[in-house]
């Protein structure tokens, strides 16, 4: 706890933020906030814990979701009030421990895919807030399989090297003198530890710091660069930014899709208002980093449609019923405004990819949105002759796909 | 319990909607009422007369009533052929009823690949009887000695008189009715002066399909009809809905037209607009609390296991024990069997118009008797007062949603006193129609030095295969009877076992099943095409393989060892043949992912008696997955009646259980079903499509027995034994998915 | 509701409807053209296909407000009984169907196809059925119904 702020600010910040939380359960670094199992649900959506925690055909908090990493396959662990398979026995300064230090009951060292890089920004009262909203959730029986690592990453001690390089203990401290500003970062930074995905990583696998927020690859998707690059959000309003983030789309701008679509369902849609603002307010002042995929003004759509009649007819009758042109459709999430999309304008194509094989769940604070994943319905062939064509006719470049790369992404760092 | 967003959720509308109706009077569409070709008339059901069979209209018509209905396998067309032929008629001038509690009589369910083998068979006796009759009524108008006569074309002639001496059947009937019961003493005709039967005369109701004027179910209208769906609980699909009760309804955002509908834990809207109804359940919110038994994903198989009751034993002679003891190799396996799902493209739809002391249902139900059972209980009218019509729905492959939304169309009429169509969504026949069982099958089978297979020993757990409406169950076996009144699903053990046993002539053999209550099942459990015998041949035909292997003997020639039946025989020497089967290489080199070739072979008797079937299956394995390149079958099902439609029949078998062997597997959770669309519970991709040869053997001298679902059994072990010959893999567990294989390739 | 004028099998009509409204319901239930069916809502088995300008829509997504102006043939518009489309005749004779609940959005894909390339490889023809799903396993049979219609109507046009 050595690095923790001065308390008499924190105070003051604590009563300012009184002053300034409309809402009931707005979320703030302050020490004095009240341990609360209703407080703690808030934050516990905020910090996504169900995502991670709960698998595909699993009950909420139970644990068991694979992590692809390059070191092998973690699965993550029931954090419900289960005494033997869950975390019931833990005691407060043991789930402190996790959660600050990255410290197991039995003084081991927890693998980073559970981001305590992030968590150990939080107050200790958030902390036990989340623990006892965790403790008033049903208990889960059930056993997590055992991580898949290899030599020598199977070994809990490496991963005390790896703490050296790439982990500072310590409570957050304000970033900015812009009160809103620090409040945004503690979300974004702390709880939604959005680092975890959008920041790239060193050779260590640890965050690179110095290209905090530039985009990145996990768990199979493509992470953008959120920063304020023309390539990242630079060109995108507060408001866009917000019903973005608590709708999972901006129509005609963007939509989420994979562990994006997760972030928005299982937790950004539940944000006060004011805490929206805070995290697009911070967001905004993350330093610019290149991104690497053209924005929309950078690339010119072909005015003529690839000379391909078969893909054409895939396309119109697979994708066309629901992404039909643009101001005559479904609208809503369903949008047809396909040169907006950074997957469709990344030459690399790997969300492009990704989201005709998985297809897209979201519910977002207006409406919900389902694509259909296309792994069972289409051949490798199929998918990359319409990722193709898709590309082409839509994304400005002239990257042809081949079956034996949509076979790569159908095997591998399929997610969850 | 929360859940949070799912595929579920979504697809379900989980959250749904209600207001106040506002009826005005006359539809903006024209209603169109359900096709009815012969006035309704209180005619025969009485099965031993032949009125409940035929009748014979004045213009020449023969009207055939059929308790088996056309469920899209071609039957409508097969069953004139044969009364045609029989009676002695032009086909064309026969129509079918079909599937009507007023006009047709109760020939139980249409399922099992029994149409044409015991429904054919029925008819086929009622048109000889019938003919007879005619004859002897043409000898008596005609003062003529029976032997002299004959009939054709719908008259009895006198052979012996150039001139053509005739009398019309039409004139030998006084109302078309034979008032006559079906004569125990006629003759059937020689299938060497067959005309009809054996051709393959064309589908009858194809023209009306391909023209978009055929009527199934859901093309129904009745004047009045309002719209309705059922909004359902989570714990999708499951056989148990313990202590499911409604916390909260909120129907404040129903949209305006909609009007809310409950009883008990049955919620559901009705509207006059149908998008207005699917609005409806979308907006209604309902809170539900219940208690899931389901098991985790992994643990279905030890599930399984655990809850089945003492095994019967199904068939034991010589001493297994003793022999498995004294064998030189002892080789054991278990093979696991998903719960799968019926491939019906239109979800399921009914219509019903419920009185106060009546009720009319429109259903693509299997059984109109059984299903009008069920629904008396639920409307609690009594039986005779509940008029069911069959009308056919999107292919069925088995005891699918039909009857529920049956049940779900008859509750809502009653309760809103307009008739109601009831269109189920996706995600509801995904998730809540009967499922085909999840099945364990263990095998151990015994050698002795020089190979010869001295003991077998095959066990398996399955759930009941049957919980179709009855009499018994009556509204338990609707899920609107489970919902509003609180009933279980229930059926007596049945499926489960069927080709559990070998045709094969063993020396010391003991099979036996566990049976598991319906209750017990994780997932509501019933009928889907082939019951157990899809699982039980794949364990029983991978095992052969697999001992086959172990002896070092060509498989094809191993199960030519223990093949008795001369028919049997033909069957695989027939499709090996077709295949240019050659002895199958003994060296196995460990498979790497590159692309590998290879074939196997199965064999079954479908239920020990029924349709001979051998398949060989081509296929191609790499990293991205098992490929069929071709699947030859050979086929006997005795005499054939359309050879045109027993090959469309084995077609679709074909391609059905290629995608039940590779791509299907119903998943769920602890509350419920989660594959609740295509593309999680996917059929077979046209880029998929294996090539089929066909070929058929046909017995005019043997009795007809079905051809619907026999292939399916054969075809999954067929192909897992072609992945053994191609990888050295075994793949015990379907579907045989990329995942699997990978797997099976790194352990 | 609002008033949207719909060309169907070059029929006009003038419904008042909600434009969210999928096309499907109004087809089936405003205008009793029962040949689209409803399959699974969500654009993934292609029951319900029918062609809008000669594109493949799949009528239970389609807002029916997004159709204005839009010349929309479903299976009652491509031929009858006694004039059956080249691909009609060619299901009939090819027996290409088992249930049938998928053969209308087959046939429509089918026209959609032909009209595009009237010689179409049996590759072609099964990519062009992507979309469409059939539960009975008539695969076959309608790629085969599908090749003899390009054939017939090729020879009808003089080609070769």
């Amino acid at each position: 706890m050595g690095s923790s702020p001065p308390f008499r600010r924190a105070l003051c910040k604590a009563l300012l933020l009184l002053l300034l939380a409309m809402p009931n359960y707005s979320v703030w670094a302050e020490e004095g906030a009240a341990i609360d199992a209703k407080r703690g649900e808030y934050l516990t959506r905020l910090g996504n814990c169900q995502s991670c925690h709960t698998r595909k055909d699993g009950l909420p908090f139970a644990g068991g979701v694979p992590f692809l990493t390059p070191f092998g396959t973690l699965y993550s662990t029931n954090i419900t009030p289960e005494n033997t398979t869950g975390i019931g026995a833990w005691s407060d300064e043991q789930f402190l421990d996790a959660m600050h230090k990255g410290i197991r009951p039995d003084g081991t060292h927890l693998y980073p895919a559970f981001p305590y890089t992030a968590y150990t920004w939080l107050s200790r009262n958030d902390v036990l807030s989340i623990l006892a909203y965790l403790r008033s959730r049903p208990s889960v029986v059930y056993t997590p399989p055992g991580n898949e690592l290899r030599f020598p990453f199977n070994q809990r001690w490496i991963v005390k090297g790896w703490k050296l390089l790439n982990f500072r203990e310590g409570r957050f401290n304000e970033v900015s003198a812009n009160e809103q500003i620090s409040r945004g970062a503690y979300l974004s930074e702390a709880l939604g530890h959005c680092g975890e995905c959008h920041t790239p990583r060193t050779w260590s696998q640890g965050l690179d710091r110095s290209q905090h927020y530039a985009g990145a690859q996990q768990q199979g998707w493509t992470a953008w660069n959120i920063t304020a690059d023309p390539r990242g959000i630079g060109g995108w309003s507060n408001e866009k930014l917000m019903s973005y983030l608590r709708n999972g789309h901006q129509r005609g701008e963007a939509v989420a899709g994979g562990p994006m679509a997760q972030v928005v369902s299982d937790s950004l849609r539940f944000l006060t208002d004011d805490d929206l603002n805070a995290m697009v307010a911070y967001l905004r002042s993350v330093p610019e980093k290149p991104g690497a995929v053209p924005a929309r003004t950078e690339i010119s759509t072909m005015a003529v449609k690839p000379d391909d009649t078969d893909t054409e007819a895939l396309f119109v009758s697979l994708c066309e019923s629901c992404h039909h042109p643009d101001g005559k459709g479904l609208g809503g999430p369903y949008p047809r405004s396909f040169p907006n999309y950074s997957a469709v304008r990344d030459p690399d194509g790997t969300n492009l990819v990704r989201v005709i094989l998985e297809g897209i769940e979201r519910r977002g604070i207006q409406d919900e949105a389902f694509m259909p994943g296309y792994r069972a319905l289409l051949s490798d062939d199929q998918i990359a002759r319409l990722a193709t064509y898709i590309g082409h006719q839509f994304g400005g470049h002239a990257r042809v796909f081949s079956a034996q790369d949509v076979a790569r992404q159908r095997t591998a760092g399929a997610g969850q | 319990m929360t859940f949070c967003i799912s595929r579920r959720s979504f697809l379900q509308g989980l959250s749904a909607l209600v207001v106040g109706f506002r009826f005005d009077g006359a539809l903006a569409t024209e209603l169109l009422t359900p096709d009815r070709s012969v006035e309704q008339m209180q005619k025969s059901l009485d099965v031993r007369q032949l009125d409940a069979w035929l009748a014979i209209r004045q213009d020449g018509q023969v009207i055939v009533y059929s308790g088996k209905v056309e469920l899209g396998t071609g039957v409508e067309t097969a069953l004139r052929q044969i009364v045609a032929e029989e009676l002695c008629v032009l086909f064309e001038s026969t129509v079918l009823i079909q599937g009507d509690t007023q006009l047709t009589p109760d020939q139980g369910i249409t399922a099992g690949s029994k149409t044409i083998q015991v429904g054919g068979a029925q008819l086929r006796r009622a048109a000889a009887s019938a003919r007879q009759y005619l004859l002897d009524e043409g000898a008596r108008r005609m003062g003529l000695d029976k032997s002299m006569l004959d009939t054709i074309e719908g008259c009895v002639i006198y052979r012996g008189d150039p001139s053509g001496r005739y009398v019309r059947y039409t004139d030998l009937l006084t109302g078309g009715a034979f008032d006559s019961p079906v004569g125990e003493s006629f003759s059937i005709r020689e299938s060497k002066n067959y005309r009809i039967v054996g051709q393959s005369v064309p589908r009858v109701d194809i023209p009306a399909k391909v023209f978009g004027q055929f009527r199934y179910v859901h093309d129904l209208s009745v004047p009045g009809m309002v719209h309705g769906r059922v909004i359902r609980p989570p714990i999708t699909g499951a056989s148990r809905l313990d202590g499911l009760k409604i916390e909260n309804l909120d129907a404040s955002e129903l949209p305006a037209g909609a009007r809310l509908i409950y009883e008990g834990n049955f919620v559901g809207v009705v509207a006059e607009q149908e998008w207005v109804a699917m609005q409806a359940a979308r907006a209604l919110k309902v809170t539900w609390s219940y208690t899931s038994t389901l098991p985790n994903p992994g643990d279905l198989y030890d599930r399984l296991r655990h809850v089945a009751g003492k095994p019967e034993v199904l068939i034991e002679y010589g001493d297994v024990s003793e022999h498995m003891g004294q064998a030189a190799h002892v080789i054991s396996a278990e093979y696991r069997w998903p719960f799968q799902n019926h491939d019906s493209i239109g979800p399921s739809c009914a219509i019903a118009d419920v009185r106060a002391d009546s009720a009319t249902i429109w259903s693509g139900t299997q059984g109109v008797y059984p299903l009008r059972s069920a629904l008396a209980d639920l409307l609690r009218l009594d039986r005779e007062a509940v008029h069911v019509i069959y009308s056919q729905a999107s292919g069925c492959y088995g005891h699918n949603g039909a009857d529920d939304a049956a049940g779900d169309a008859a509750l809502l009429s009653k309760y809103c006193g307009r008739p109601v169509r009831v269109q189920w969504s996706r995600a509801d026949e995904h998730g809540w129609n009967p499922k085909g069982p999840a099945m364990l099958m263990q095998l151990q089978g015994g050698m002795n030095a020089s190979g010869d297979l001295i003991a077998w020993h095959f066990q398996n757990w399955t759930p009941t295969h049957v919980t179709r409406p009855n009499a018994k169950a009556g509204a338990a076996s609707l899920l609107a009877g489970q919902l509003s009144q609180g009933l279980v699903v229930q059926g007596p053990n049945a499926g489960g076992d069927r080709n559990a046993v070998v045709n094969y002539t063993l020396v010391n053999c003991r099979v036996e099943t566990h049976w598991i209550d319906p209750l017990d099942s994780p997932l509501r459990p019933s009928a889907l095409r082939g019951l157990g015998a899809v699982a039980n041949t794949f364990a029983n035909e991978s095992f052969m393989d697999e001992l086959a292997w172990a002896a070092s003997v060509d498989p094809l020639a191993f199960r030519l060892r223990y093949l008795q039946d001369p028919r049997g025989r033909v069957v695989l020497e027939t499709v090996v043949q077709q295949a240019r089967w050659t002895p199958r290489s003994m060296s196995r080199r460990r498979w790497t992912g590159e692309l590998a070739q290879g074939r196997g072979v199965s064999y079954v008797q479908y239920e020990n008696e029924n349709a001979y079937v051998a398949v060989v299956a081509d296929v191609a394995v790499s990293l991205a997955g098992v490929r069929i390149n071709r699947i030859t079958v050979a086929h006997d099902c005795g005499l054939i009646v359309n050879p045109d439609g027993v090959r469309n029949q084995i077609e679709g078998n074909v391609i059905q259980a290629t995608a039940r062997t590779l791509k299907q597997e119903v998943t769920f959770n602890p509350t419920g079903v989660t594959s609740l669309e295509w593309g999680a519970y996917p059929v077979l991709a046209f880029h998929e499509l294996p090539e089929i040869d066909i070929v058929l053997i046909d017995q005019p001298d043997q009795p007809s027995v079905g051809a619907g679902e026999a292939t399916s059994a054969a075809v999954p072990a067929a192909i897992a034994n072609a992945v053994f010959d191609a990888t050295g893999l075994r793949l015990r567990q379907v579907p045989l998915t990329r995942e699997r294989l990978t797997e099976a390739m790194q352990t | 509701m609002s008033m949207h004028v719909l060309i169907v099998n070059d029929t006009t009509y003038e419904i008042d409807v909600d434009p969210r409204t999928p096309l499907l319901y109004v087809l089936r239930n405003d205008l009793g053209i029962i040949s689209p069916k409803f399959g699974c809502g969500l654009s993934e088995c292609g029951a319900c296909t029918v062609l809008a300008d000669g594109r493949p829509v799949r009528a239970c997504c389609v807002p029916v407000g997004s159709l204005a102006s839009q010349k929309i043939v479903t299976v009652e518009g491509l031929g009858t009984p006694e004039r059956p489309h080249p691909l009609q005749q060619a299901f009939i004779d090819e027996q290409a169907a088992q249930c049938g609940y998928c053969i209308p959005g087959m046939l429509m894909s089918a026209q959609a196809l032909l009209a595009q390339n009237s010689s179409p490889t049996d590759e072609q023809v099964r990519q062009a059925l992507a979309g469409n799903l059939c539960g009975c396993g008539t695969h076959i049979r309608i790629v085969k119904a599908i090749q003899r219609a390009a054939g017939i109507m090729r020879r009808e046009e003089g080609r070769p």
